[in-house]
């Protein structure tokens, strides 16, 4: 795993402006499910941009959290897209986002036990042995935490990383927005998580309403975010980072410029910590 | 008050049955703050669920929702996410499999209506059905002139026929453009089309003379060219028929409808 620098988040409405400019990106991040198809538009753009790009896969349906089996034909498919596109790293979401077959198409929470943590753990694994390669769980965005839950959520996302030896992907936004809803302190986040582990950043902006702030990918980045970034980046040295924009989506040269913002922020987080 | 934390599997159940039908009884194990309540907090999974699937299908299926209304449109979705809870693994195939969901639903969309969803729903399938050959009319140069009968043209996996009685494609198209809302216009007669995936890549829908329409149904139902010449003998006069049908077939073969020939 030697990717290095900062990503952007592959969407179509920029293929044509990707392939036509090169813009300055080191890699981008592809949402697995989108390419899990027959053929067609999609996967010939990815194939395209694979051609001048590093790319990393980002899933959003392993649902590594739920009591129901995994979904073997899935992992199979999303090992089969990976030999077809070499992708750096394989990265899902530490949720679940279903139960006894159905799917919500969300990013569900888990209660912060030792129950969940064996659970996953165990599942994790058999994920990792299945796709042959180690594999990234990010922190996702909540807005309702179970109670009496004997763990922390960055203790959580490190109990499991730990006993599955999977990497992390640390959403920088995400602990923002759970620190908002749910009034934990963002930095003891950082400060708990195995700096060892972490891979990749994620960088988003979010929509906030005052009590309730909530993560859409439809704004650039905030300020505290930004400020919450320089704060890892301190912490955890250069780990490759991106940009997400999902909603909204602006025009290349726009993320560009954000894309340039955050590296202006690494650079100086790092020779502060110099 | 929160009551213990039950197990893993029945908590994600009440969670899943919040999330699907807004049943309340997980509220009781969810952590609340002055500023927000529980069922507040669980209100953002409830809403964004349904607000998820509509908006995938408003995706597939903008057309329809001009044609019908927002409401209306959000209200078939979310009936139709009722009877069937998503069982895929993107969101996008949920979307997908809403016209079969709709076949059990006679009535419940006006014929223009209904002719629109099956119109966008070919645009959408086209996109990323499987690659496959598109050889063009140099297919034909292979072809023995004694085995013409016999040859079975091959259709593309991104090919849709569809009969539309009503002016459905150029409204799509007047309403992608943002054109002026406009009544749908019945057509004199049924019109045959084709919906594809070119070899550039781009989505392409044209309307079909009669024998291009054979050709076309024959490529999707595996008959063969004698076959297709018995069927236009009803359609044209007899001395016409052999020269339509290459005709036909060369237009199919160069738009790409047709992934190759096959004989013998």
């Amino acid at each position: 795993m030697s990717l290095t620098g900062f990503g952007l988040g592959l969407r179509p409405d920029h293929y044509a402006d990707i392939l036509a400019t090169h813009p300055a990106v080191d890699w981008f991040e592809a949402l697995t499910e989108n390419y899990l198809v027959p053929g067609g538009k999609p996967l010939s753009w990815l194939t395209r941009v694979r051609e001048h790009y590093p790319l990393v896969l980002h899933g959003v349906s392993l649902s590594i959290g739920s009591t129901a089996p995994l979904d073997r034909d899935y992992l199979q498919a999303v090992k089969a897209l990976a030999a077809r596109i070499e992708p750096e790293w394989i990265s899902d979401h530490l949720c679940w986002t279903g139960a006894h077959g159905l799917n919500l198409h969300d990013l569900l929470p888990l209660p912060y036990t030792e129950e969940a943590v064996a659970h996953v753990a165990a599942r994790v694994r058999e994920v990792q042995d299945v796709l042959g390669r180690q594999i990234l769980l990010e922190n996702v965005s909540s807005y309702a935490e179970f109670a009496h839950a004997p763990l922390t959520e960055w203790q959580f996302l490190s109990a499991v990383a730990e006993a599955a030896d999977c990497l992390i992907l640390l959403d920088i936004n995400n602990i923002h927005v759970g620190a908002r809803n749910h009034g934990y302190d963002p930095l003891e986040y950082l400060d708990g998580v195995p700096a060892a582990r972490i891979r990749q950043h994620h960088l988003a902006g979010h929509l906030d309403l005052g009590e309730l702030v909530i993560d859409t990918h439809d704004h650039p980045v905030a300020d505290p975010v930004w400020a919450l970034y320089a704060e890892a980046v301190r912490r955890y040295g250069p780990v490759p980072a991106m940009i997400e924009r999902d909603d909204r989506i602006p025009p290349l040269a726009e993320l560009l410029a954000e894309l340039d913002h955050a590296r202006a922020i690494a650079r100086h987080a790092l020779a502060e910590a110099a | 008050m929160s009551a213990n934390l039950p197990g893993l599997a029945p908590l994600l159940d009440a969670f899943q049955r919040h999330v699907l039908d807004d049943d309340p009884a997980v509220a009781e194990w969810v952590r609340a703050t002055p500023a927000l309540p529980a069922a507040r907090r669980l209100a953002v999974y409830h809403e964004a669920y349904r607000l998820r699937l509509v908006e995938v299908c408003t995706h597939d299926y903008a057309g329809l929702q001009t044609l019908i209304g927002e409401d209306a449109f959000a209200a078939l979705v979310l009936d139709y996410a009722r009877a069937r809870p998503s069982v895929y693994r993107s969101a996008r195939d949920f979307s997908a499999a809403l016209p079969d969901w709709l076949q059990d639903e006679p009535g419940r969309l006006p014929a223009v209506a209904q002719e629109m969803l099956r119109f966008e729903r070919a645009l959408a399938d086209a996109l990323d059905a499987a690659d496959a050959p598109q050889p063009g009319t140099e297919a034909l140069a292979a072809i023995d002139p004694a085995g013409w009968g016999e040859l079975v043209p091959l259709a593309h996996p991104a090919l849709t026929r569809l009969t539309l009685g009503w002016d459905v494609p150029a409204l799509w198209a007047e309403m992608r453009a943002g054109a002026e809302a406009r009544a749908p216009r019945r057509t004199e007669a049924p019109i045959e089309w084709a919906v594809w995936r070119a070899p550039d890549l781009m989505t392409q829908y044209v309307s079909l003379p009669v024998a291009e329409a054979a050709v076309l149904d024959a490529a999707l139902a595996g008959d063969d060219f004698a076959t297709i010449c018995e069927t236009l003998c009803a359609r044209l006069p007899q001395q016409e028929v052999a020269a339509a049908a290459v005709t036909a077939l060369c237009a199919a073969l160069g738009r790409g409808q047709l992934a190759g020939l096959r004989t013998g």
